[in-house]
């Protein structure tokens, strides 16, 4: 059984996996009693747009902690300390979306190696908006979305693209970056994994 | 499958079409079509790259032309700037993208490096 600081009312939706309360002499440090009080806080009057604003806060702060390899659930944890004490939040909620948010990470784990790879490289590029990675007529596509897909930019991505697909000579990848106005039109496969780098 | 002096025939044949005045990147209306020849310039070079070791030669697909390239020391320099010219080129002939001056001499720009790469 895995077990995270969190909420106990969501031990069943986890697959083994259960929420605890933090043991005594963690309830000294500060920001862990803080944590606490935020999750046990029962308030459901946020309203959407706040709510909103903290799920964007989570999901960045989940994705950097992933890509950069330590704890996403401390660095969501964090993310809602930081968000401010006086916006309180019901700890259903949050416990749910954590749970939304590992269940959508975990994903990253179970791509080829090359993928992580590419995705941990394309995630550093300070003009990546967004990821799309999905399987159609035996590619496994890798799509990137920029703000400006100027030939420099792409060229920049290209070079990325080669550096870590060289490692990999049974990879079939279709490696293609497009503007966001493009990526509007697209019509991509149901089951398309998406990873949201800036909005 | 075309012969090495196939590809270098097809090759000319294709800077002659962009010589035209019809393709001046600064007045013509067709960057699209400036970015689609250019890409298919880089195919042609490289493909004779490859005739030059088995003859003929046609590598029926980009995913097989790209793993070709990442084979041949000489080819895998320009493997990034091949694979950002197929970038554009789709771009132009399958997403109807208005390309700018400045895109259209970038793509200009990454065939000379191909070009003087493979010479």
């Amino acid at each position: 059984m895995i077990t995270y600081f969190g909420n106990t009312q969501h031990k069943d939706m986890n697959n083994g996996e259960s929420f605890i309360r933090p043991s005594s002499h963690v309830q000294q440090v500060p920001n862990v009693q803080r944590a606490q009080y935020i999750l046990s806080t029962n308030i459901t009057d946020i309203d959407s747009k706040q709510w909103k604003g903290l799920c964007s806060k989570m999901y960045k702060s989940a994705l950097k902690s992933t890509m950069e390899g330590y704890d996403y659930l401390g660095s969501i944890t964090r993310t809602v300390i930081d968000w401010g004490s006086d916006n309180k939040v019901d700890e259903n909620s949050f416990a749910k979306v954590i749970s939304m948010i590992r269940s959508n990470f975990m994903q990253i784990s179970l791509l080829d190696i090359w993928q992580q790879e590419l995705i941990s490289a394309v995630y550093r590029k300070a003009h990546t908006l967004k990821v799309y990675i999905f399987n159609s007529l035996g590619f496994d596509s890798l799509w990137v979305i920029v703000d400006d897909p100027s030939t420099d930019v792409i060229l920049e991505y290209s070079e990325l693209y080669i550096d870590v697909i060289e490692n990999y000579p049974d990879a079939n990848c279709d490696f293609m970056v497009f503007g966001k106005d493009e990526s509007n039109q697209f019509s991509l496969p149901a089951d398309t994994y998406t990873i949201i780098v800036k909005e | 499958m075309p012969t090495l002096n196939e590809h270098v025939n097809q090759y000319n044949h294709n800077k002659s079409l962009l010589s035209n005045t019809v393709f001046d990147i600064n007045n013509t209306t067709y960057k699209d079509w400036v970015v689609t020849i250019t890409f298919y310039n880089a195919v042609h070079l490289i493909e004779r790259e490859l005739a030059k070791i088995t003859t003929p030669y046609h590598s029926g697909s980009h995913t097989y032309r790209e793993k070709a390239i990442l084979r041949e020391k000489k080819l895998k320099t320009i493997a990034a700037k091949y694979q950002a010219l197929y970038n554009q080129s789709i771009r132009a002939r399958y997403e109807c993208y208005k390309f700018s001056k400045k895109d259209v001499e970038g793509v200009m720009h990454i065939l000379d490096d191909i070009e003087k790469a493979l010479t």
